[in-house]
C-alpha cells in the first residue's frame, strides 16, 4: 500500500519468520540471539589494559587467546576455554600485563624518594646507624586483617659501635646474657610484651639506654668479683704466679744467690714466656701450638735441657 | 612522636640529608571507567617529618600454586625496576607439604583412611636500600595486587637515629616535681616536650610517685 512504499525495498520476504522461531518444539530453555564474542572485534594493537584494567575472573569472550586446561578428555586433548571453570578458578594476571605495570609505576613513580647518596655501602650505613630495628607485616587472606606476631619488635646493636670501657663491656655482658653473641659482637634485643609494636619499640629502645647507663656503672658489690666471674684469665696475683715465683726463689736460694727480688724475677724474659704460654692456653684452650709453647717455656724456666 | 632524646644524631651534614629528605604524603583516588584506566590525585604534598630509611626489605610470598608465584614474582620484579628499587636477591625457599591422614567413614571401618596434603610454595624476595616514602608506596602497590589465596610476610630492617658520641654518661640526676590541673596522662611526654623546646637531653625518665589531689 502506499505506507509500505515510502520504505526502501529490503530484499526480504515479507512472511519471512524471526530467526529465532525454528521449527524445533520449545523446550523450558530460550537461546537468544547469538551475540558473536568481542574477541572478534578486537585489533590486533588494541590497548589491553582497557579490556582488563583490575583483578578480574577470566572471561573466555573477552580473551582472544585459544586456551585449554584441564584434564584432557578421552583419546582427546583438553578441554577449550568456553565454560572452562578451571580457568576461571585460578587467579589471572591478564591486569597485569608489562605495559599496565610500567602504567601505574610511570604514575606512582612521583611518591617515590631516592635513597640518600651518602649511605651506599653497608659500613656507612653501620657507622651512622649502628641501631637496626626489624619489624615483620603479615598480609593474608581470613576473618580478620590482624596477626599478633605483628608486635614483635627486634633491636640488633653491635657493642664495638656503643661508647664502652672494657668494664661496661664486661657488665653488659653479663646482664644480657645469651642474647648477646660473641662471633658477630651483636646484641639483639626482642621485645614482645606490649600489645602494640610502637609501645614494644619504645621498650626496646628503653632496654638499650638502661643497659647502657647500667653498665657504666660501679656498684658496692662489685667489687667482691671472684675469680670465678673472670671472663678470661688473668695471670697477675694467681696461683700460677705465685708458684712459679715460689720455684724460681727456692731455687736460686739453693744456688746461693740472693738480692733477687719478686719484681726483677717478674719482669725477666723466663718469666714472660711461662706467663704468655699459660695465658694462651687457659684462654684459648689446647692447641698443638699452645703445649708446644708451654713446653719451651717451662724447661727454661726449671732450667732444663733436652 | 618523640625518640629518646639523648640520642643525638652524629654527623650534622648526613641530618641534613635525612631531615630534609621528603617524606611524601599522598592523596590519590583510583577512578576506573569504560575508558581506560584514569589516575586521578590531588597533590603531591612534602612533609618535613624525616624518613624512615629501610636497609632491606624481605617479601616473603607463599602460595599453594606454584604456576601462580611465578608470575607474581615477574610483577612484583618489573614494579621495583620501574619504581627504581634495586633486587638484591629472588630465591625459592623448598616447599612444605603437610600432610594428614582421616578416616573415611563416620563411623567404625579403621582400616579405610583418606590421606590429604597442602602445598606451600614460598618466593623471596629481597630488597636493598628503600626509603620510607618508596618503600610504602611499593608495598602498597605490590599487596593491592596479590592473588587470592597469596599470603605475604613483610620483614623491614630499618635504621633508628644514632647513638650521641664520646664520654662517659651523665650521672647526675636532678628531680622533678609537675604540678598539673587536672589529670595528665603521660607526664614522661610531657616533659620530653619541655625539654625538647628548651633543647636539653634527658637522659633516663623514670616516674617515680604520682600524688593525686
Amino acid at each position: 500500500g502506499p505506507a509500505l512504499s515510502a520504505f526502501p525495498c529490503t530484499g526480504l520476504s515479507p512472511a519471512a519468520p524471526h530467526p529465532s522461531c525454528t521449527g524445533k518444539p520449545r523446550t523450558g530453555h530460550s537461546t537468544p540471539g547469538h551475540v558473536p564474542p568481542r574477541t572478534e572485534r578486537m585489533a590486533v594493537d588494541q590497548d589491553w589494559s582497557s579490556v582488563y584494567p583490575t583483578a578480574a575472573s577470566f572471561k573466555p569472550a573477552s580473551v582472544p587467546l585459544p586456551i585449554r586446561m584441564g584434564y584432557p578428555v578421552k583419546r582427546g586433548v583438553p578441554p577449550p576455554k568456553e565454560g572452562n571453570l578451571e580457568l576461571i578458578k585460578i587467579p589471572n594476571f591478564l591486569h597485569l600485563t608489562p605495559p599496565a605495570i610500567r602504567k601505574h609505576c610511570a604514575a606512582l613513580k612521583d611518591f617515590c624518594t631516592e635513597w640518600p647518596s651518602a649511605l651506599d655501602s653497608d659500613e656507612k650505613c653501620e657507622q651512622h646507624f649502628p641501631i637496626e630495628i626489624e619489624t615483620v607485616d603479615y598480609v593474608s587472606a581470613g576473618t580478620s586483617i590482624r596477626n599478633p606476631k605483628a608486635r614483635v619488635v627486634t633491636l640488633k646493636v653491635k657493642l664495638s659501635n656503643l661508647n664502652l670501657d672494657d668494664h661496661a663491656k664486661k657488665k653488659i655482658i653479663k646482664l644480657v646474657g645469651e642474647r648477646y653473641c660473641k662471633d658477630t659482637d651483636m646484641l639483639t634485643i626482642t621485645t614482645d610484651r606490649c600489645p602494640l609494636r610502637r609501645q614494644n619499640y619504645d621498650y626496646g629502645i628503653h632496654l638499650l639506654t638502661v643497659l647502657y647507663h647500667e653498665s657504666w656503672k660501679t656498684e658496692i658489690w662489685e667489687s667482691e668479683k671472684t675469680e670465678e666471674d673472670m671472663e678470661e684469665y688473668i695471670w697477675e696475683n694467681s696461683r700460677s704466679q705465685r708458684n712459679a715465683l715460689d720455684t724460681l726463689l727456692r731455687i736460686k736460694a739453693s744456688e746461693n744467690i740472693t738480692n733477687v727480688t719478686k719484681e726483677e724475677l717478674l719482669a725477666s724474659e723466663i718469666v714472660k714466656n711461662y706467663k704468655n704460654s699459660v695465658v694462651a692456653l687457659k684462654n684459648e684452650g689446647e692447641t698443638e701450638n699452645n703445649m708446644s709453647q708451654y713446653k719451651e717455656s717451662v724447661k727454661k724456666l726449671l732450667n732444663i735441657q733436652a | 612522636m618523640f625518640g629518646p632524646p639523648f640520642l643525638r644524631v652524629l654527623n650534622s651534614n648526613f641530618v641534613h640529608l635525612v631531615k630534609h629528605a621528603p617524606k611524601v604524603r599522598r592523596c590519590y583516588c583510583l577512578i576506573t571507567l569504560s575508558s581506560p584506566l584514569a589516575w586521578i590525585w590531588f597533590s603531591v604534598s612534602i612533609s618535613d617529618e624525616p624518613e624512615t630509611l629501610y636497609k632491606r626489605l624481605s617479601l616473603l610470598v607463599k602460595g599453594h600454586d606454584r604456576a601462580v608465584l611465578d608470575s607474581y614474582e615477574f610483577f612484583a620484579v618489573l614494579a621495583a625496576k620501574e619504581l627504581g628499587i634495586s633486587v638484591e636477591k629472588v630465591h625459592r625457599p623448598p616447599k612444605t607439604i603437610e600432610r594428614f591422614t582421616l578416616l573415611k567413614s563416620v563411623h567404625i571401618f579403621k582400616k579405610h583412611r583418606v590421606q590429604y596434603e597442602m602445598r606451600t610454595h614460598y618466593l623471596c624476595l629481597e630488597l636493598k636500600h628503600v626509603t620510607g616514602s618508596t618503600a610504602a608506596v611499593y608495598l602498597e602497590y605490590v599487596q593491592r595486587n596479590l592473588p587470592e589465596g597469596v599470603a605475604m610476610e613483610v620483614k623491614k630492617v630499618s635504621f633508628h637515629p644514632a647513638l650521641s658520641p664520646l664520654g662517659r654518661p651523665v650521672t647526675e640526676s636532678a628531680c622533678i616535681q609537675i604540678w598539673s590541673v587536672g589529670k595528665v596522662r603521660n607526664v614522661c611526654g610531657v616533659v620530653r616536650t619541655i625539654f625538647q623546646i628548651l633543647d636539653k637531653e634527658t637522659v633516663l625518665l623514670k616516674s617515680t610517685t604520682r600524688w593525686h589531689f
